[in-house]
């Protein structure tokens, strides 16, 4: 989507029209008048862009922190007993978590949300208008609990399958041989073991949401980058796009490399000798 | 350094004097659920029982090696592991020091694992990798608390030197050792609970022959100096017969034979012992020609659904009809010999 996003941006002759706004040169004679009021546009819009992006930040984190901790919390109980009511249900959760789509989540959501859930509260949860910036923590519920459902369930799966692959491990029988208690192999022994490929699991989770970030803000109505992205191809606003799709490309590139590093220092056998 | 190490590395006292049974096994019965749970409410459900350990009776002399040989899956592994009470048995007792440890509350069993150790086949995956090696061998003293934390440096170091790894290396990981090395950590954790009974679950198949050499050294040394106990586990029949003093042969999760060492070598009684001891490769390639190999048919019968009777008597090249009617029991064919078949 983004590169179709991008596409139409370029097709607009969005290089010329940056180059313009960054440096102000073009290959056309400037005036001193024009040139200011380009800078001073561009400005405008790279405030308007990043306020847009904060705004996404904050609801795909959200998204992303309620969908890897229960995730991860869900795959660990339904991991350690794994004959129990709930590891059956979690799993039959995830599966249905991992193949659903998630407009059509969205859509089940913002229904339950604006018939049920917002009249029988009697809170407004979804705005029509996106305009109106009130930034109201109520109103992240709804969006980030759909972009929550996918991390969620794929974090889940992976857990319980690293869970028991590991504790199956002899080292894992060696620490109940050594008569040390439960929950201290939990946390000691079998946490770090699963941190690897949990993490692993949220690193492309926060990509699954980005990929339907679009359509949940648009939805929503949250006037985030993906809300205002839709808007600024609608309105041929090549300044603008541009400025939203570095950034969020970027961020995202930022991302990735900070969690392989944190992959690096879980590993010990990456380290090397010294 | 040599006193203080031997004094550091002394054994627990559990009152049992060398000579006297230390471990003694009753009627034990472990038996897994294998299968599918079905998909929904139980539909396509498909469940069996694997009688892993099947009645199994056996004691254990203080400061002898106990020999476990069988090919693989005949619940070897099982019978070690349900020993230590690291996989709940359906039915027996298992008796320590005259404690029942099938009857123990998880409390008191907790602190009371410290007298029973046990040491893995593949060294490997039985270190956690994320741990350095000192503090795998920490672990244990502390969850114990055996030294106090100031002299927990000396102790994890005289550990390393008594296994005869460099204490040096206590920050490195696991994976920076050689598989022998990583035997010889297993070993110093198992020590440093100081133990009285290891069980050996067969600690030297994943290693190079000439380190399978220095490991059972290595443990042969411990034993003498620390006058432990061991229960062997192998498939390895020449192993088991160079270190243990008493062996028992099992066969799909029952004992069919049990003996001292050399009288079970030089005159095996039940025909799968002999059909076993006849695979031995002779190091002698004229004796090898001359050799009788019994060569057994078919292959193992199924855990899940063993034959009636003599479990052996699908592949016994003498069995009659009379052994598919009774389950033979273990009896004393010559003194101290116990063979589990009617003919022998």
């Amino acid at each position: 989507m983004i590169t179709f996003f991008s596409f139409a941006a370029l097709d607009k002759g969005v290089l010329d029209i940056f180059a313009k706004a960054v440096v102000g040169m073009k290959s056309t004679i400037v005036t001193q008048y024009e040139f200011y009021k380009n800078i001073s546009e561009t400005h405008d819009k790279f405030i308007l862009a990043s306020t847009a992006y904060l705004r996404s930040i904050i609801l795909l984190m959200s998204g992303i922190i309620i969908g890897s901790l229960s995730g991860f919390v869900l795959g660990i109980i339904s991991g350690v007993n794994s004959d129990s009511k709930l590891a059956g249900f979690s799993s039959y959760f995830s599966f249905i978590g991992i193949f659903v789509p998630s407009f059509l989540l969205a859509l089940i959501v913002l229904i339950l949300f604006v018939r049920y859930i917002g009249p029988a509260t009697g809170i407004r949860f979804v705005l029509i208008n996106p305009m109106v910036d009130v930034f109201d923590p109520r109103r992240l519920l709804a969006p980030s609990l759909v972009l929550a459902v996918r991390p969620m369930a794929f974090i889940t799966q992976i857990t319980i399958g690293a869970l028991n692959e590991v504790v199956k491990k002899d080292y894992i029988r060696t620490a109940n041989a050594k008569g040390l208690k439960s929950r201290i192999i939990l946390f000691r022994h079998i946490l770090p073991n699963i941190a690897l490929p949990s993490l692993t699991a949220v690193n492309s989770s926060i990509f699954f949401s980005l990929s339907s970030l679009l359509i949940v803000e648009w939805l929503f109505a949250w006037n985030g980058a993906g809300y205002m992205l839709l808007e600024a191809v609608e309105k041929h606003d090549a300044i603008l796009t541009t400025y939203l799709l570095i950034l969020i490309g970027s961020s995202f590139m930022i991302l990735n490399y900070l969690i392989k590093l944190a992959m690096l220092k879980l590993d010990p056998r990456s380290i090397g000798l010294n | 350094m040599a006193e203080k190490t031997k004094n550091i590395n002394a054994t627990l006292d559990d009152g049992v004097k060398p000579g006297d049974v230390l471990v003694d096994i009753k009627g034990l019965k472990t038996h897994f659920t294998v299968g599918t749970t079905g998909i929904v409410f139980g539909i396509g459900a498909d469940k069996k029982t694997v009688l892993a350990v099947d009645g199994v009776d056996l004691e254990i002399k203080k400061g002898e090696t106990h020999g476990l040989v069988g090919e693989s899956g005949c619940g070897k592994s099982t019978l070690g592991y349900t020993l230590l009470q690291l996989v709940d048995r359906t039915d027996g007792t298992v008796t320590y020091a005259g404690n029942d440890l099938t009857e123990m509350k998880k409390e008191e069993l907790r602190t009371y694992r410290r007298n029973l150790q046990i040491i893995f086949q593949d060294p490997a995956a039985a270190l956690d990798p994320r741990m350095t090696i000192g503090q795998a061998i920490a672990e244990p003293l502390q969850i114990h608390s055996i030294v106090p934390d100031d002299e927990m440096d000396d102790r994890v170091t005289d550990l390393l030197s008594t296994v005869g790894l460099n204490p040096y290396f206590r920050n490195r990981y696991p994976h920076e050792f050689s598989g022998g090395q990583q035997q010889r950590i297993v070993i110093a954790r198992a020590l440093a609970v100081q133990p009285n009974f290891i069980v050996c679950d067969e600690p030297i198949s994943a290693l190079d022959v000439s380190i399978q050499a220095q490991i059972l050294n290595l443990l042969e040394n411990l034993q003498e100096e620390l006058g432990l106990t061991y229960l062997f586990i192998s498939h390895d029949l020449r192993v088991v017969r160079h270190i243990s003093d008493t062996v028992s042969v099992m066969y799909l999760g029952k004992i069919v034979e049990q003996s001292d060492s050399d009288a079970l070598y030089d005159d095996p009684l039940h025909p799968y012992t002999k059909a076993l001891l006849s695979s031995v490769p002779a190091e002698n390639p004229e004796v090898a020609k001359s050799k009788n190999r019994i060569v057994l048919e078919g292959d193992v019968a199924s855990p899940i659904d063993p034959p009636s009777g003599c479990r052996f008597r699908t592949r016994c090249p003498i069995a009659e009809d009379a052994c598919a009617d009774a389950i033979p029991e273990l009896r004393e064919v010559k003194k101290d010999h116990w063979v589990a078949c009617r003919l022998a």
